[in-house]
């Protein structure tokens, strides 16, 4: 869900809060600094809000004795200020995100951004193959519209390299500290360009994986592929070893071959679809639990067949693995190529968000896999989920941006990347030096010094924004349409949430027990 | 009180949270550390109704209450401040934890701190009847955590294994080294070791002794960023050394205390409370408090044959609902685990590796395997997910988010993790407050 609503008299936006309005009429104050949504019970404008932020708590004391419109919340503000730092508390004199002067601005981006090992550190090591692909989809991140991305090259990984990345990372994987982790899970994924242009290479990669673990560790491997170049060979090696797939598929052949097309300009869509057939034929079961789908929205999609598509089961399709909406729809460089009718899109976002609305006040599931779960609902409890979890919002840096070295992406010529999304100008090592912490803490630090005014944007503690959407022209970028839109987004994302869960108290049960079975604490 | 007929709901604020049992309700207030409780199960259906978005006409009809009976009590709650008259069923989110589920499975022990607790040492140079390794009946440990005698000696832990441990403890996110024995300075040498690791490591260290100390030990102690504590076992020298069975330990213990206080070394006081000398304990805090005690704790604790379970219960077992109050951070643990296990791990002397001291088995060995391994197992999983709506007799009841008490001892004299729980005063199914 990507697309920002229009911002009206209903909406007050300040440096340390945001009022919003749900769709029931009711108001909330959402506070920047605790990421808590609180009810307005009664009209109060952004600009007495403003007023109270700023004042000191003698100020809001004598408020409550007056007795006058506002003692009530100005009562509940002290409470709050007291207790949770919340309501201005952080930005006078307290430590805490909120601060005033360049120094503290710097230091508070800086000092979360120094490289430690999380349990989630190095578990994802992502091979890229080959760089070549047999397709020229529009809005391939190697289409060449894109900065920093350079167009699509016959460069392919060396076995010497792939070999030594494999080694490499079961090495960083085999210290105490991650053996101290249960159950600690490795992925090993295969990207391109398109990986199964290297099939062989692909199954010795996955032997030689297997081989040196040894059973150290739960190994499991996926491919991203368009799973147009399938061969049957291929296929039988990728479920016999239960080898996930992640396929894009746009949706139904009308969407899915507007963009995504073989170098004569035919769509693709017949053939992934020969293929997934061909891999359910093989075997059902390995079909259903290891193939999945991945959707690129753009801004011409039509959603409603996207969703018809996937939601009818005579379709087959395969369940979704993630909806990738293109890198903001607004801003993006796509769609300065690919222009779109931004009211249309508008138009079918708000439909699919009254059918999800539907199905949860109807209590009809929306299973993950579904368009609806990856669409709307996934990104509502990426939400929540920080909302829920207290003072989130004074811990961690700013913007939605990772940890590097969490995953390792390996380039075809070995050098390590943060993700497979960034440009290829920010390395962090290499096959041949290993993981560099120094310029992972060099990368941050950069990162953290080209943040904009964050201490300044209400949204700090929710944006999306990471190296992949910034990273460009060897350093980070922030422009403030980007930042203007990642606002927007959280806006869309925060009225949805508190509109659905006005409506649908327990409508966002997603699996997390400490949420779901003390949303309202009642008896078991 | 704002109330029209435009509002037509009635919401409960962000920082209180609704909890409901079988028959009654409580609103906890997590803010201010208190606690209202609704005793009638019409009313605990018409509050969890309201909790859930409905209308006040719908949760009155619902619990076949009258309207104007609902809005009483709903008067009631606003003017505790817990809640507020609003047009719009506001969607307001009371219980946060502070780590999702998922996280807490992502990142184990690593959030918010955690504490490791070392014996140091078996050996003591007291004898105190209360003592835990002479099957004493204590409320909860005494800090002295030794264990009990066994005629085989142990082969103590290699320092390096201790250390190793610590630091990867450290990489979790723990971030208190308790010390504890026995005596530690029955093993001197490891203990500065440790302190030093602690304070190389950025933690901060408590340390149990009985303060029977030589004046050059002490100087090098406060020397150390350490917390300190001490048994008082009496405010006289007769009745505190027949107590510890040590001819000197008093006067060792006031020359330990004056010089802590003349270097400004807090210390906290361990006040031993034996059922029905509950006044001579009273006395003893006092006795601690003029020597410069800036913390204390009581141990009421019963001897074996002539005390039993029920007589602990009386003396510290909660008496009615304002006992069950809690703040914020309380709660916040209670409902994600067990408070004692709260990333708690135990080390013995032997290397005997438990989520509590006063477990009594060991969940794995640190002298057969490395910390690393023992925790990649997951042994630790079910005790990290053991809050009190796991447990079945828990589950019932509306007070069991505000529920302090030890679930290792319930184990222990019940037998099972699931049985009414050794202190509690209340039955849920009732609605009532046992005497």
């Amino acid at each position: 869900m990507n697309s920002p609503v229009a911002k009206d008299a209903s909406v007050f936006e300040h440096p340390h809060f945001l009022i919003f309005t749900t769709r029931s009429g009711a108001q909330y104050l959402f506070d920047a600094a605790t990421l808590t949504a609180h009810p307005l019970f009664q009209p109060v404008s952004g600009e007495q809000c403003a007023a109270l932020y700023e004042d000191c708590d003698d100020a809001l004391r004598a408020a409550v004795a007056e007795e006058n419109g506002v003692s009530a919340l100005c009562a509940y503000m002290l409470k709050w200020r007291r207790t949770a730092r919340a309501f201005g508390a952080s930005h006078r004199g307290c430590p805490g995100r909120i601060s005033g002067t360049t120094d503290d601005r710097e230091r508070s981006c800086t000092q979360p951004l120094q490289w430690t090992p999380a349990p989630s550190t190095l578990s994802n090591l992502i091979l890229v193959l080959t760089k070549d692909c047999n397709l020229r989809c529009d809005y391939c991140i190697y289409s060449g519209l894109y900065q920093g991305f350079s167009p699509l090259g016959k460069s392919f990984m060396s076995w010497e390299t792939a070999r030594k990345a494999i080694d490499i990372f079961l090495s960083l994987n085999d210290t105490d500290y991650f053996r101290s982790i249960p159950d600690r899970k490795l992925d090993i994924s295969f990207y391109g360009g398109e990986p199964l242009l290297c099939s062989d290479m692909l199954e010795e990669v996955i032997r030689y994986a297997c081989s040196r673990n040894d059973g150290r560790f739960k190994l499991h491997f996926s491919v991203t592929s368009n799973l147009t170049s399938l061969t049957k060979r291929a296929a039988d090696f990728l479920v016999s070893n239960r080898i996930g797939i992640n396929c894009s598929l746009d949706g139904p052949a009308s969407e899915h071959d507007r963009y995504r097309r073989f170098p004569s300009g035919k769509g693709t869509f017949d053939a992934v679809w020969r293929n997934l057939e061909l891999l359910r034929s093989l075997d059902e079961a390995y079909f259903n639990e290891q193939v999945r789908a991945l959707v690129t929205i753009n801004g011409n999609s039509d959603l409603e067949a996207i969703l018809r598509f996937f939601d009818d089961p005579g379709q087959r399709a395969p369940q979704i693995a993630f909806v990738n909406i293109l890198r903001d729809l607004a801003t993006g460089d796509f769609h300065k190529f690919f222009p779109f009718d931004s009211r249309r899109y508008q138009q079918l976002h708000s439909s699919i968000l009254d059918e999800y609305f539907t199905r949860k006040r109807n209590k009809i599931p929306v299973p993950e896999g579904s368009f609806l779960y990856h669409y709307v609902e996934e990104s509502l409890i990426g939400v929540y989920s920080r909302i829920m979890k207290f003072g989130g919002g004074c811990q961690g840096h700013y913007t939605g941006t990772c940890q590097p070295g969490r995953r390792l992406t390996v380039s075809t010529d070995g050098a390590f990347h943060i993700c497979e999304r960034i440009s290829e100008e920010f390395p962090i090592g290499s096959v041949h030096e290993g993981v560099n912490v120094e310029r992972c803490n060099e990368v941050m630090r950069r990162y953290a010094a080209s943040l904009p005014s964050c201490n300044n944007c209400w949204a700090r503690g929710m944006c999306h924004l990471c190296f992949a959407h910034v990273g460009r022209d060897g350093g980070f970028r922030f422009p403030e349409e980007q930042c203007r839109f990642a606002r927007a987004v959280v806006l869309d994302k925060l009225v949805t949430l508190y509109s659905l869960l006005e409506e649908v108290p327990d409508a966002l049960s997603f699996g997390d027990p400490l949420v779901d079975r003390y949303r309202f604490l009642d008896v078991r | 009180m704002i109330h029209s007929d435009n509002n037509n709901y009635f919401v409960f604020l962000p920082h209180t949270q609704f909890v409901r049992g079988v028959h009654g309700s409580v609103v906890h207030d997590l803010f201010d550390g208190k606690l209202y409780w609704f005793n009638r199960q019409e009313i605990s259906e018409a509050l969890a109704l309201l909790a859930k978005g409905r209308s006040i006409e719908e949760a009155a009809e619902r619990s076949h209450l009258r309207y104007d009976e609902l809005r009483q009590y709903i008067d009631a709650l606003i003017s505790l401040h817990v809640g507020r008259y609003a047009p719009y069923p506001f969607a307001t989110e009371g219980y946060r934890p502070w780590a999702l589920d998922a996280q807490i499975k992502k990142e184990g022990f690593n959030f918010q701190g955690g504490s490791v607790t070392i014996e140091l040492a078996r050996e003591c140079l007291y004898d105190c009847e209360w003592c835990a390794s002479k099957g004493a009946l204590a409320a909860e440990p005494c800090g002295c955590f030794v264990s009990p005698k066994t005629d085989t000696e142990i082969s103590m832990l290699p320092m390096e294994r201790i250390v190793r441990s610590v630091e990867l403890l450290r990489s979790l996110g723990f971030d208190r080294l308790v010390i504890a024995g026995g005596e530690p300075f029955r093993e001197a040498d490891r203990l500065w070791q440790l302190l030093e690791l602690a304070a190389r490591l950025g933690m901060k260290s408590e340390l149990h002794t009985t303060g029977v100390i030589d004046c050059e030990m002490i100087e090098r102690l406060c020397s150390f960023d350490v917390r300190i504590a001490m048994p008082f076992a009496a405010s006289n020298t007769r009745a505190f050394n027949r107590a510890v069975r040590h001819p000197s330990g008093y006067n060792s213990l006031l020359n330990a205390v004056s010089r802590f206080a003349s270097r400004g070394v807090a210390f906290t006081a361990k006040i031993p409370a034996r059922i029905g000398r509950e006044e001579a304990a009273i006395a003893t805090a006092d006795f601690a408090v003029s020597h410069g005690a800036v913390g204390i704790k009581f141990l009421v604790y019963g001897l074996p044959g002539k005390h039993t379970p029920e007589h602990i219960r009386n003396v510290v077992a909660p008496q009615g609902p304002a006992d069950m109050a809690v703040d914020l951070r309380q709660f916040m643990i209670n409902s994600q685990r067990h408070h004692c296990f709260y990333n708690a791990l135990f080390i013995g002397a032997d290397g005997a590796v438990k989520p509590c001291p006063g477990w009594k088995i060991a969940v794995a060995s640190l002298a057969e395997e490395s910390l690393a391994t023992i925790l990649g197992q997951g042994f630790f999983d079910r005790f990290a997910a053991t809050a009190r709506n796991d447990i079945t007799s828990c589950s019932a009841c509306e007070f069991r988010l505000g529920c302090r008490a030890c679930l290792v001892r319930t184990i222990e004299w019940k037998g099972s993790l699931d049985a009414h729980h050794w202190l509690c005063s209340y039955e849920p199914g009732a609605g009532v407050w046992r005497k």
